[in-house]
């Protein structure tokens, strides 16, 4: 939820930079009952709404992955083309989201949202897929069987939350092993590079202020000055947020979540923890807001509507928030954070 | 060994920042992290031994540099530059006021301390004897005293703190006594056969090896358990001839290459003892951590594992550790330095033997853009195995260890792989 929020609130300026990746939310998991919480038809019936609400008529990419495989609606349809048909009549741009993993009943259903709406594909490529020899042939079959051509389609190459150290090492990696020898690299209609050093859990995070190392973001300027070298296809910055890629399913009654802010600093995660906010509440955030103005990452209150929400909570004139507000203002500042780094790094040469 | 003030700051702070990971470390929540209470606990264990290793280290040098502890005399002339190292320390001298001395460059002593003065020429020797204002003369009294003294107990061993009922229980005294109750009867005496039996000059024995510890590590314990290692080798010596020259790059190679079999344990053995090494395996007694040992029975090389967790990952590089100790810190002066590195701090044998270990194993030019490294997958993990003709445990042992992370890749470090290979260790494990 606060993902989507933090969108809501974004600049009008940051808003047309940036293609959302959104993946349909897992079905939540009912320890309780020990069951799913939802059918599959309650759980996506108020997804396209919300996307239209948030993102309105811009373009997106959809993806499903997250939803079970062998999940079907109650009256037999795939989970994928329910989707794409609700977000369809919301008049929403969305842009199916297909990989090399997903078996043929998603295939299907995305070639049919495809046929549809004339939109194109986004092809999400996994990095050990980008590094198979056979990439080349499992690309065109999957391609063809949709019946797109490469410059129909988006290419983003996913690195998911690997290992990034040493990031030279893997830098190179990269752009030897995988760019220079991705198939048909100047005919994708775009391409972007997505990853993540967001550490997997808060646990990690022993202390307060913690700042750790915001690789990805390292990785990509040196692949970028490393490309340029060659005059290769420049790739686009992708990142997943204020978060790690794999969600746990988690049994809330057993976990006290504790208060924190996920701030992103220039090449750092600067993460700003309190104690646990069912026995200590919210009032907490003050201090930690104070905490964000304090550091030398904090650009000041008019950098976004997250950074003044942090102001306003710090001096006491705002509200404390709930951890889903405190999600989104995370959230807001690192995108129009990631919107000025990007401009700043490529300067007048312009972004690719 | 902390041999100079730059290495005593970082080492303080490491120590400091041990401890403090040490007192918050959380049993409990960590055991709920990594799934295993053992796990967990393993893992503070190993922070707590840390702690123990680098205070030992902190306190040497303290009470060397305070003056409190005299530099012993030697007997022996393999103990001369530890003997000049600390003689230096104990006088308030650093490495550059030695050089200064010498008329040298201060890396000079840097290097010379770090190679155990390997290459240092007789002359140089004399005169660093002289700086330091020790008498060479006394070493070789002291020896032919010691000759004459040979059949003597040496005065600082007590042969009451031997392990006895233990080395009874594993079989080590079954030459020497019938029953547990006669063995404890004389376990004095039969501590004293069993050591003297195969090192002539235990006392020595027990200050002459370098031990990665802590203050905690039983030394008895330690020397009964290099004797017992030495005793199997004496009882099956390696075939093949030992030439410290044989042991290159390709005989390397060619030995990392035998992980990728399912017996490759077994392989190992075999290809050591054709060098002329013998491959030993002796579990560790309580109170000693040992993993493994490169140690020397008269001339011929001696490799003994512990065998402690029994994982191919470990097998290997432990294997390989001590056979870098072998090539580079049991004969001196006969190897080219294989690391050119001038600023490589001194006394980091063992972080030295830990990185060649590394290096023969997996090269850096394939590690430094091996897809498995970044991706951490057991398919990509494998898939380099292949590629490099080893053991994937090799290289998920080498990803566990730089991750820090000793959770994952579980199902590929080969657990319970090695220990099924050597059927004749029965007790101890």
């Amino acid at each position: 939820m606060g993902e989507y929020q933090a969108i809501f609130n974004l600049s009008s300026k940051a808003t047309w930079k940036i293609t959302p990746l959104i993946e349909a939310p897992e079905i939540g998991f009912d320890f309780e009952k020990w069951k799913p919480v939802k059918s599959v038809d309650d759980h996506l019936a108020p997804f396209a709404k919300r996307v239209k609400t948030q993102w309105q008529g811009r373009h997106c990419f959809v993806d499903m992955k997250l939803i079970e495989p062998s999940k079907r609606m109650v009256d037999g349809q795939h989970p994928a083309e329910f989707v794409f048909n609700e977000l369809r009549s919301q008049d929403c741009m969305a842009i199916p989201v297909s990989g090399l993993d997903r078996d043929q009943q998603y295939q299907e259903a995305i070639r049919r949202a495809v046929v549809k709406d004339s939109r194109g594909l986004c092809l999400r490529l996994g990095i050990e897929d980008a590094f198979k020899t056979t990439l080349k042939r499992e690309v065109d079959v999957l391609l063809s069987h949709i019946g797109l051509q490469v410059r129909e389609c988006d290419l983003v190459l996913d690195l998911g939350a690997p290992n990034f150290e040493p990031v030279n090492g893997f830098a190179k990696l990269i752009e030897d092993a995988i760019i220079r020898r991705l198939p048909d690299l100047r005919l994708w209609r775009t391409f972007t590079l997505v990853g993540t050093s967001f550490p997997q859990s808060m646990a990690e995070v022993k202390e307060s202020p913690a700042t750790i190392r915001r690789s990805e973001w390292l990785l990509y300027t040196m692949l970028i000055e490393n490309l340029r070298k060659t005059k290769t296809r420049l790739p686009a910055f992708g990142d997943y947020g204020i978060n790690h890629p794999s969600v746990d399913l988690v049994d809330w009654r057993k976990v006290k979540p504790s208060a924190k802010i996920k701030y992103t600093a220039d090449d750092s995660w600067f993460i700003v923890k309190g104690s646990n906010v069912r026995d200590n509440k919210f009032e907490q955030y003050r201090g930690l807001c104070q905490t964000v103005i304090d550091s030398p990452h904090y650009p000041g209150e008019d950098f976004s509507y997250g950074d003044k929400y942090i102001a306003d909570c710090a001096s006491g004139i705002g509200k404390t928030g709930n951890l889903t507000t405190w999600c989104m203002v995370g959230m807001n500042h690192h995108l129009e954070k990631v919107v000025a780094d990007i401009a700043s790094f490529f300067g007048s040469s312009g972004t690719p | 060994m902390i041999t100079n003030e730059r290495q005593y700051r970082v080492s303080k702070a490491q120590l400091s920042n041990l401890e403090k990971a040490a007192e918050v470390f959380d049993l409990d929540e960590t055991a709920e992290r990594i799934g295993s209470k053992v796990l967990a606990k393993a893992e503070l264990e190993a922070l707590r031994s840390e702690v123990e290793i680098l205070s030992a280290q902190l306190r040497e040098y303290e009470a060397l540099k305070s003056g409190m502890v005299t530099v012993p005399k030697t007997a022996n002339l393999d103990e001369l530059p530890s003997i000049f190292i600390r003689a230096r320390i104990a006088q308030g001298l650093s490495q550059r006021g030695l050089a200064d001395k010498l008329g040298l460059k201060e890396q000079q002593i840097q290097r010379y301390e770090s190679e155990e003065y390997a290459s240092a020429s007789l002359r140089r020797l004399s005169k660093i004897a002289d700086a330091l204002k020790l008498s060479i003369s006394e070493v070789v009294e002291l020896r032919q005293e010691s000759k004459n003294e040979q059949s003597a107990t040496p005065p600082d061993i007590d042969w009451s703190c031997f392990p006895v009922k233990e080395m009874y229980r594993r079989g080590w005294l079954a030459d020497l006594v019938g029953s547990m109750a006669s063995a404890m009867a004389e376990a004095d005496s039969l501590a004293r056969v069993f050591v003297t039996s195969v090192i002539r000059r235990p006392a020595i024995a027990m200050h002459r090896k370098r031990v990665r510890s802590g203050s905690d590590l039983d030394p008895y314990a330690l020397l009964a358990w290099e004797c017992r290692v030495l005793a199997l080798a004496e009882k099956s010596p390696a075939k093949g001839t030992y030439t410290h020259d044989s042991l290159d790059n390709k005989w390397l190679t060619k030995l990392a290459q035998e992980s990728r079999f399912s017996d490759g344990p077994m392989r190992a053995r075999e290809y050591l003892d054709k060098a002329g090494i013998c491959l030993v395996v002796e579990p560790h007694l309580p109170h000693t951590h040992l993993d493994g040992a490169a140690l020397l029975h008269g001339e011929r090389p001696v490799v003994g594992l512990t065998l402690r967790h029994d994982r191919l990952d470990n097998f290997w590089f432990v294997l390989f550790h001590e056979i870098f100790h072998i090539i580079k810190h049991l004969r001196k002066g006969r190897v080219e330095n294989i690391l050119d590195d001038m600023d490589a701090e001194p006394d980091e044998f063992e972080r030295e033997a830990d990185e060649l270990a590394g290096r023969v194993l997996i090269p850096e030019k394939d590690w430094e853009v091996a897809l498995a490294r970044y991706v951490q997958s057991e398919d990509s993990v494998n898939a380099l195995a292949r590629e490099l003709d080893i053991n994937p445990a090799i290289i998920a042992g080498r990803i566990r260890k730089e991750a820090d992370n000793y959770t994952i890749l579980n199902q590929l470090v080969g657990k319970g792989e090695v220990r099924k290979h050597f059927p004749e260790v029965k007790l101890g494990w």
